[in-house]
């Protein structure tokens, strides 16, 4: 089991230009892990580089056994993964990966059917349904699935909750969540506020520099500076009064309520 | 004036399962940010595909200040323009000022003509430094604008934005909202953002709710925030729980 990925050093560039310069730290198991930062910030090359795609690269990633080995170990979901779409049912689809790693043909079958209902689908009315005929919803979680049915250790989300619902969006939070507890998720996002908790790991890219942060230092930071990350106004005005807490409020109108209560 | 009139849209007339569109009929007007709301799979991007004309209703109809939004014939005014969710969608060009001619090329505008509409509207984006780069090196926010500035060279009556925001970080979503804040006081272009992202309902003036291909509510937010209660579908945003939390426990 891998519990965690260090990157020593790491530099990236992108035609001879520089995106991400000496990055050093780690992301963990047991905590989801979340990148955050400006379109262009170096976000979506950060993931390439640890599955092994970008070759402007220099630096060391590591894991528990040495140097990381990316190939059967990863999982990356693109944006838009619905797009990669090349099975004619979602069954399929979600058992293409097993598959390939020549499991059991009955293995393959449970074993994608139980996935697929942990995903929020029933395997009874969307097994064998054409992918595309389902809503963009249930695409994406049809997507994420077939990423991630064969639980690689380390498994990359790059903005999974783009076009979702608020529904989609909460059980996904709460799905990654559960696979985070023994796996390696990293997850690059522009709404970090869904998944933030106390100890969530958040690697911020700026300016081809990474910053580490836990979540409620990340709340602070956010609430001291507006510009440091543009958080929901809701949040800001109900919070930033309370700025010297120690202990912040995640992102949720019931966690605010509560605080609010404390330290009124 | 965009009017739905008894509108319904069925994408696979042979399949039971297929998404349908049930008689809709609203209208929205302009000077004030129009937004449709609903979960996935309730009709709304093809409500905007049906009034920029890119899909036939099956019966009843769409019309653009009074004309017929699908098949308006050529040379008619450009009614509705359509950004689509995902910039790299609908980018066609190599180069910024390609991608804005675009248009105005199959349009048949004469090229004099032509140049200075497409600096105009680059420097009203701030992309009048930017016009000889491959679109391929923009940013995501860039590719956002360079989207909107290619439709709105055109000078379509009204704009259409699926989705806009959710490809953009929380800095550039500040940026974009103040455009359209400014282009929606200027009145003279028309304004629907599909979106169900509650920070992007927080700007909606006028709120049109769908769910599994019905309209279900059409009304200002005040509106909608007095009747969430009795909405099942409708899942509050976190700022109005909040606020109802509060109010509840003071």
């Amino acid at each position: 089991m891998t519990s965690f990925l260090q990157f020593n050093n790491l530099s990236l560039a992108f035609s001879g230009k520089k995106i991400i310069a000496g990055l050093s730290g780690r992301f963990i198991s047991g905590k989801l892990n979340l990148v955050v930062g400006r379109a262009g910030s170096g976000k979506s090359s950060l993931l390439l580089a640890i599955a092994g795609f970008h070759k402007e690269c220099q630096g060391e990633i590591l894991d528990d056994q040495g140097r990381f080995t990316a190939a059967g170990n990863i999982s990356l979901a693109f944006q838009n993964p619905e797009s990669l779409f090349f099975n004619p049912t979602v069954g399929d689809e979600i058992e293409f990966a097993l598959r390939m790693r020549a499991l059991p043909e009955n293995e393959i079958t449970d074993r994608s059917r139980d996935w697929l209902a942990k995903w929020g689908l029933p395997p009874e009315v969307y097994y064998s349904k054409h992918p595309l005929e389902l809503s963009g919803g249930e695409k994406r979680r049809v997507a994420l699935a077939a990423c991630s049915v064969f639980l690689p250790r380390v498994i990359m989300l790059d903005e999974p909750l783009a076009g979702l619902d608020f529904k989609g969006q909460r059980s996904l939070a709460d799905m990654l969540a559960v696979i985070a507890s023994d796996h390696v998720v990293i997850v690059v996002t522009h709404e970090p506020e869904i998944f933030l908790t106390d100890d969530t790991n958040i690697l911020l890219l700026s300016e081809a520099n990474g910053t580490w942060f836990s979540g409620s230092e990340f709340l602070r930071r956010s609430l001291e500076h507006e510009d440091f990350y543009p958080l929901p106004a809701w949040y800001r005005q109900a919070v930033g009064p309370f700025i010297k807490h120690a202990a912040l409020p995640a992102v949720n109108a019931s966690s605010v309520a509560d605080f609010l209560q404390k330290v009124r | 004036m965009i009017l739905l009139d008894r509108v319904s849209y069925r994408y696979n007339e042979k399949q039971e399962t297929s998404f349908k569109l049930k008689e809709v009929s609203f209208s929205c007007r302009k000077g004030l940010i129009n937004g449709v709301i609903g979960a996935n799979g309730s009709g709304k991007s093809t409500i905007a595909r049906l009034i920029a004309g890119l899909i036939q209703p099956r019966s009843g109809s769409v019309t653009v200040d009074g004309l017929a939004a699908f098949n308006n014939g050529a040379g008619a005014r450009f009614l509705a323009g359509i950004i689509f969710q995902t910039p790299e969608n609908q980018i066609v060009g190599t180069t910024v000022a390609e991608d804005i001619a675009f248009g105005l090329e199959n349009l048949g505008v004469p090229r004099p003509e032509m140049r200075q509409r497409v600096y105009n509207i680059a420097e009203k984006f701030e992309l009048n430094d930017m016009l000889d780069v491959p679109v391929h090196c923009l940013s995501g926010g860039q590719k956002q604008m360079l989207c909107v500035a290619s439709v709105m060279v055109m000078e379509p009556s009204w704009l259409i934005f699926d989705e806009p925001t959710s490809h953009l970080d929380p800095w550039t979503r500040k940026i974009f909202w103040k455009k359209i804040r400014g282009l929606v006081a200027a009145e003279k272009t028309g304004v629907l953002v599909v979106s169900q992202l509650p920070d992007d309902m927080a700007h909606f003036e006028q709120i049109f709710a769908f769910e599994s291909g019905e309209l279900v509510f059409s009304g200002s937010k005040n509106e909608l925030k007095e009747k969430a209660e009795q909405l099942p579908w409708f899942n509050l945003p976190e700022a109005w729980r909040l606020e109802k939390l509060l109010g509840t426990k003071k």
